[in-house]
């Protein structure tokens, strides 16, 4: 008896000492092996399958890196500009935040539907990859992530872009980085719109829809990601747009809480019967979504 | 697209904890009789690429006979604490009936889960309460032992069915929500292959059978399909 009694008390001094596994680390799922992106020669899996006639001259798409600091590091972070970069000092501009997958490769296809809203080019869009992800370097956090976007925010002011020329648009993971940069004033600029596809509550959200009871995230993660909270502060016009069958961020405990607690009176929504969570636009249909941000953008209420 | 890897094992977690393990001590031990039991088992999910498995949940119960027809129990759950969670759970089962023969009998247990994480210190309470039926069978010849250590009860192995409950006492669930889930249903059918000292415990339990497990971050693999889920549960027993 005493052995058994010895043995359990190890494994409980094991287990809190040394044990404390936390789920952070599966919120990113990043690809870094590539050595360059591919763009529309890319073979891997596609967040979006559009048709061939979408297509950007060479001359409209610009790779650069720009560098945040992360901690003690300085870290380059990899980014897609489509369109003229001297129009920035002119027109708005869409800041695209993708989501948790592989790298820029995956949602080239999303950032190339955007750069056709109003007409090819109409809009320049700005696509990164946060930390680690493709050819950013360091590791994905919570906190680099909204240091990456506040690099491509501060890149996009040098080239002359102001708040009000700017709509930060958030995909999945994406909306944690839409939210914060509208609605913490620590970034570089502040967005004069956002668009929110598909976003999540909370990780208590998650964790609460998955064991029916009141279970607190803190029993399994560290990040502190919290749209339904911060979107109140974002006081700035919102367009969600969401899946009603979204099998993965219920369109009921996720997206139609943040849409509930965003605060202003203007906001609009797109509820898509039918589509999921990867397929928004195709179910809306991608000349009605262009359509739909082409509006959104330019109304004044 | 955004990865299901991330939701998905925070789901497995959650639900690993809140789905508990399997019923405990259908049958009371018999008076001053102690054991102490292992099992690893949970709800059966789908992980996209591997396999169709019961998420590995583990626990370690200790429970003595306070008489022949009152045990109290005490589990610590061993998963939960790699994640930096103390969860443990108590209880009392009672022998509410028992026929004649001693071939059939109903037992209750009343008992609570709590748990309270390392990092932020949230601290949850559940209470539980569960029901069962069984009924003994293939009984082996009386002994000594059994005469003078399990109050004249001749080992046999037992199939048992019976409802689980766990409570959410908590109105309110994330960002100020209506927590509408208030009893947590679960539905047990177990056996126990019993040996002289030890017992093999296998059960089958159907979680939430009422509440939708579509639109959320887990596939569920489920006897009633697109509600709830099942799980699937090992238990080894050592009597003393």
């Amino acid at each position: 008896m005493r052995g058994i009694i010895s043995i359990v008390l190890i494994a409980v001094f094991i287990l809190f000492v040394g044990c404390r596994k936390r789920l952070d680390d599966f919120l990113f799922n990043n690809d870094n092996s590539i050595t360059e992106y591919r763009l529309d020669n890319y073979a891997g899996e596609l967040s979006l399958e559009l048709p061939t006639d979408y297509y950007i001259p060479e001359s409209d798409i610009h790779q650069f890196e720009f560098t945040i600091e992360d901690g003690d590091e300085t870290l380059k972070i990899a980014a897609i500009f489509v369109g003229d970069v001297n129009a920035i000092q002119t027109d708005t501009v869409i800041l695209y935040c993708h989501g948790n997958r592989d790298h820029m490769d995956h949602y080239w296809p999303r950032q190339k539907l955007l750069s056709y809203v109003g007409h090819q080019g109409r809009f320049g869009v700005l696509m990164f990859d946060y930390p680690g992800y493709g050819l950013s370097e360091g590791k994905p956090t919570e906190e680099n992530m909204y240091a990456a976007t506040d690099g491509a925010l501060n890149w996009l002011k040098e080239k002359g872009l102001e708040n009000d020329r700017l709509i930060v648009y958030g995909y999945s993971l994406g909306s944690a980085a839409t939210c914060k940069s509208a609605g913490d004033k620590s970034f570089a600029l502040q967005p004069h719109k956002i668009v929110l596809e598909a976003p999540f509550a909370s990780s208590a959200v998650m964790v609460q829809d998955a064991s029916l009871i009141n279970m607190p995230s803190s029993y399994m993660v560290d990040i502190k990601i919290d749209n339904a909270e911060q979107i109140k502060q974002c006081n700035v016009p919102l367009y969600w747009m969401h899946g009603i069958d979204d099998d993965f961020l219920s369109f009921t405990s996720h997206g139609q809480l943040v849409y509930n607690n965003h605060n202003m009176s203007w906001k609009i929504k797109s509820e898509v019967p039918g589509a999921g969570h990867n397929n928004v636009p195709v179910f809306i249909g991608l000349e009605e979504y262009k359509q739909s941000l082409l509006s959104f953008i330019l109304s004044d209420s | 697209m955004y990865s299901r890897n991330y939701l998905l094992f925070i789901g497995i977690i959650a639900l690993m904890l809140s789905a508990c393990g399997p019923a405990r001590f259908v049958e009371p031990l018999s008076k001053n009789e102690n054991a102490i039991g292992i099992d690893l088992g949970g709800p059966m999910v789908k992980v996209p690429g591997i396999a169709t498995m019961p998420i590995p949940f583990s626990s370690v119960t200790y429970g003595r006979g306070v008489s022949n027809n009152l045990t109290i129990h005490g589990s610590w759950y061993t998963t939960a604490a790699v994640f930096g969670v103390a969860q443990i759970g108590g209880g009392a089962t009672y022998g509410a009936w028992k026929s004649k023969n001693q071939k059939h009998g109903a037992s209750a247990m009343l008992g609570f889960n709590t748990a309270i994480d390392v990092f932020e210190n949230n601290f949850k309470f559940w209470p539980q309460l569960d029901a069962h039926y069984y009924f003994k069978y293939n009984f082996r010849s009386l002994t000594q032992d059994d005469l003078l250590n399990k109050g004249g009860r001749p080992s046999a192995n037992m199939l048992y069915v019976g409802i689980g409950s766990w409570y959410e006492l908590s109105s309110v669930k994330a960002h100020g929500e209506k927590q509408e889930t208030v009893v947590v249903p679960m539905l047990n059918l177990g056996h126990d292959l019993n040996w002289k000292k030890w017992t093999f415990k296998t059960e089958l339990k159907l979680l939430a059978p009422f509440s939708s497990n579509e639109d959320i971050v887990l596939d569920y693999i489920s006897l009633t399909g697109k509600k709830g889920a099942t799980g699937l549960y090992f238990g080894l027993i050592r009597r003393f």
